[in-house]
């Protein structure tokens, strides 16, 4: 359990909102291409965007990013943020293989916390369509100084050189 | 130690004292009393003073002297700014690029120059620029360089011939150099570790360094103002409140005191481009600002995008700012995840409805302004689709010089419509150090020869990597600047490839004051430069500056081969850097 820190209402609150009114269909589908090059149905991703960041506005003083993840859908260690809010997640916006407590979010529904080595935490649930089949996770991320975002030096760069070296 | 002058279009090897470009090592000559030069009026003309030690010897003692230079009655006075290049590791070799004004007070001129990086260095240069003023007049002029290098003098007769013709302070051509707010302050470290940059005045004052040294070399460093989130970084949009029908610019003070000078030119006083303002600025406007993207599709998302648009043209308006072209530009990526659409390259056919609604919210706003704003399209992949179907939507247009070459039917089309016309492209990895010298004549001339109004051949200018002194990341590609950090030099120090595209882009700029004169008039002279221009690339006609369309050109651009051979011509292999002396002989004697 969360503490309050601070804010009326908890990460967990936050996150059960955020489960209500985010559409699992929607984010089931959301993706046109699935397979090749990322490519969106706009109107679901506008109607998950949305609903991100009025869920980032539950409680202003938290300062929170809410971000959408789903699994690859032939490989479920694999999965992407596929809708950010006002932040990416720390891991960036590439597919990536999953960490075990998002796995267990989409795999098994279950909720549960994340510290970064930054000391940010995230909050991990999972989110459902309407025939109650859990189609990805929502993540709440906070204790950011400043929001994640793609740039030339973290995106290009540092990268580029980390795979080259 | 053997001394001696070369042009500048090659390199001298720092390990064996022969040329960086040494498959064309017959084309170069090493110039050992007297070194010929070519310029116009109001222009910068460059070569270099290469110092080779023998066997076991180092260069331990330098100085350097100039004479004003003479014709007769007539005289220019020694306007000279001197660098030191520093080599970087290219392979076997080591390749000048970073230039230190010099004499620098923390590196003096020696051989090897630094003894982490230069073990085994054998050859130093330095870069030199002349500045030939307006006030010039045509002539054959002599005067003297003296070096004296380990207590041994040499000297060195420069014998320039000046023509009456005048390179114009102002460029008609764009050579931009494209950037991403703020990639400047991870550089720094006395920005990267101050919350309070932007409000300090310490952010701006390295910003600018970045911006007038850009502007002395005829080129233009724009920062794309907003991250991929949408949000814009601090300083570079006026502040806003409210929401809705109350939204408004709370301030424009911060905003102000960061453009401002750019806008009214008075950053660039003392420069000796003129203070006239900047050409084009990027504008904070995208898919996330000001309007609140929770509310997209909604009355309330255009109303407070038009709202604030035309309080942006409207304090333009009032400030007098209306020279510089402002630019709408939608930089999103659907990739990085905050905006389901790419609008920068557009790459699913789909994507377009996002742009018709964008512009539907915008237009019927900045038309009426006597403020100069553009809608922009980096559209290179779907260039062909696009630059007639969307020719009222857009007025500026960034496409790929490969794509670019197919459509030869788009340039009368948009220029006759006052838009603009940039290509976008480099060669590999970027514009790099290990690229020959006239490769950066390549972009000048395809907008003299093809109708193009400016060129984009960095996208990222700053990402010298971390151990640049030793070999840039990508071997430059990603960088044309350097931090000035160490040598006491200012915060920021050009690049020899920087010296070289300034030299491209006064010659270009040269040209274009005869634009125009190719029709209805009696001195072709843009006609006669163009076939200069053709004879010295060795091409029939102007039509060797297009390319055939490719068969796959009607299909999506996912499914095309990037790295087959239509998107690998290009207009420097075949030729030898001596083109550049070449070019610039020729073009002087026809322009007189």
């Amino acid at each position: 359990m969360e503490k309050n820190e601070g804010s009326s209402i908890s990460i967990e609150t936050i996150a059960r909102i955020g489960q209500l009114f985010l559409d699992g269909d929607d984010l089931q589908w959301v993706l046109l291409d699935r397979m090749d090059h990322t490519d969106y149905d706009f109107d679901r991703f506008n109607r998950l965007k949305r609903t991100l960041l009025l869920i980032e506005r539950i409680a202003p003083e938290r300062d929170l990013a809410a971000i959408l993840w789903q699994a690859y859908s032939t490989n479920p260690q694999v999965g992407a943020p596929l809708v950010a809010g006002s932040s990416l997640p720390l891991e960036g916006c590439k597919r990536q293989q999953l960490g075990p407590q998002l796995r267990r979010a989409m795999e098994q529904g279950e909720s549960g916390w994340k510290e970064h080595p930054g000391g940010e935490r995230s909050f991990y649930c999972p989110v459902y369509n309407s025939n109650g089949e859990i189609t990805g996770a929502l993540e709440l991320l906070y204790g950011l100084t400043e929001k994640v975002d793609v740039s030339c030096n973290d995106m290009f760069v540092e990268q580029k050189e980390e795979d080259e070296g | 130690m053997k001394l001696f002058l070369i042009q500048d279009n090659c390199r001298i090897d720092g390990r064996t004292g022969g040329f960086v470009e040494k498959q064309y090592a017959a084309d170069f000559a090493c110039y050992e009393k007297e070194l010929p030069l070519d310029s116009a009026r109001n222009q910068m003309v460059s070569f270099q003073l290469a110092a080779v030690c023998g066997e076991g010897e180092r260069l331990a003692d330098f100085s350097l002297s100039f004479t004003p230079l003479l014709d007769g009655e007539k005289r220019i006075e020694p306007d000279y700014e001197v660098f030191i290049e520093w080599f970087h590791q290219l392979g076997e070799q080591l390749a000048p690029d970073m230039l230190i004004p010099y004499p620098a007070p923390e590196l003096p001129f020696r051989i090897p120059l630094d003894g982490r990086y230069h073990a085994g260095q054998r050859a130093g240069a330095l870069w030199i620029d002349l500045f030939v003023p307006e006030s010039a007049q045509k002539g054959r002029y002599t005067g003297k360089l003296t070096a004296k290098a380990n207590g041994q003098q040499w000297d060195f007769t420069l014998s320039l011939r000046v023509a009456g013709c005048m390179v114009p302070y102002e460029s008609r051509i764009i050579a931009d150099l494209n950037n991403y707010a703020d990639n400047i302050s991870p550089n720094f470290p006395q920005l990267a570790g101050n919350r309070d940059r932007y409000r300090d005045g310490s952010y701006f004052a390295i910003e600018k360094q970045f911006i007038t040294l850009a502007r002395e070399h005829r080129c233009l460093f724009q920062n794309l103002n907003y991250l991929h989130s949408g949000k814009p970084v601090e300083s570079f949009a006026p502040e806003l409140s409210g929401s809705g029908k109350k939204m408004r610019v709370a301030s424009w003070e911060q905003f102000d005191r960061h453009f401002g000078p750019y806008l009214d030119g008075s950053a660039f006083a003392g420069s000796r481009r003129g203070a006239y303002p900047i050409e084009f600025m990027f504008t904070p406007f995208n898919l996330g600002w000001p309007a609140d993207y929770a509310k997209w599709g909604t009355p309330g998302y255009r109303t407070e995008y038009r709202r604030i648009l035309c309080e942006y043209l409207r304090h333009f308006e009032e400030k007098g700012w209306t020279k510089t072209t402002l630019e709408i530009m939608y930089n999103h990526k659907k990739d990085y995840r905050f905006f389901p659409s790419t609008q920068d390259e557009i790459w699913y056919q789909h994507d377009e409805e996002v742009a018709e609604a964008l512009y539907d919210i915008i237009r019927d706003t900045y038309e009426h302004s006597s403020v100069k704003m553009v809608l922009r399209a980096d559209s290179s992949n779907n260039y062909g689709n696009h630059f007639d179907k969307y020719k009222d939507m857009f007025s500026m247009w960034v496409a790929a010089m490969s794509m670019y070459a197919w459509f030869p039917e788009s340039v009368p089309l948009l220029r006759n419509r006052g838009s603009v016309l940039w290509i976008y492209g480099w060669y590999g990895e970027g514009m790099t150090i290990d690229l020959p010298l006239h490769a950066f004549l390549t972009h000048p001339m395809i907008c003299f020869m093809t109708g193009a109004t400016g060129f984009c051949s960095f996208w990222n200018t700053l990402s010298w990597g971390k151990d640049y002194l030793r070999t840039p990341f990508v071997n430059g590609g990603q960088g044309f600047f350097y931090p000035g950090e160490g040598f006491a030099a200012g915060d920021v120090l050009p690049s020899l490839r920087m010296k070289v595209l300034r030299n491209q882009m006064q010659l270009v700029d040269l040209m274009m004051t005869v634009d125009g004169l190719d029709r209805e008039t009696a001195d072709l002279a843009k006609k006669d430069l163009q076939e200069i221009v053709n004879r010295c690339y060795g091409y029939a006609d102007n039509s060797a500056w297009w390319a055939e369309k490719p068969d796959f050109v009607n299909t999506p651009p996912r499914y095309w081969d990037f790295e087959g051979p239509a998107f690998r011509r290009n207009h420097y292999e075949a030729q030898s850097p001596k083109i550049i002396l070449e070019l610039r002989r020729r073009v002087l004697n026809r322009l007189g």
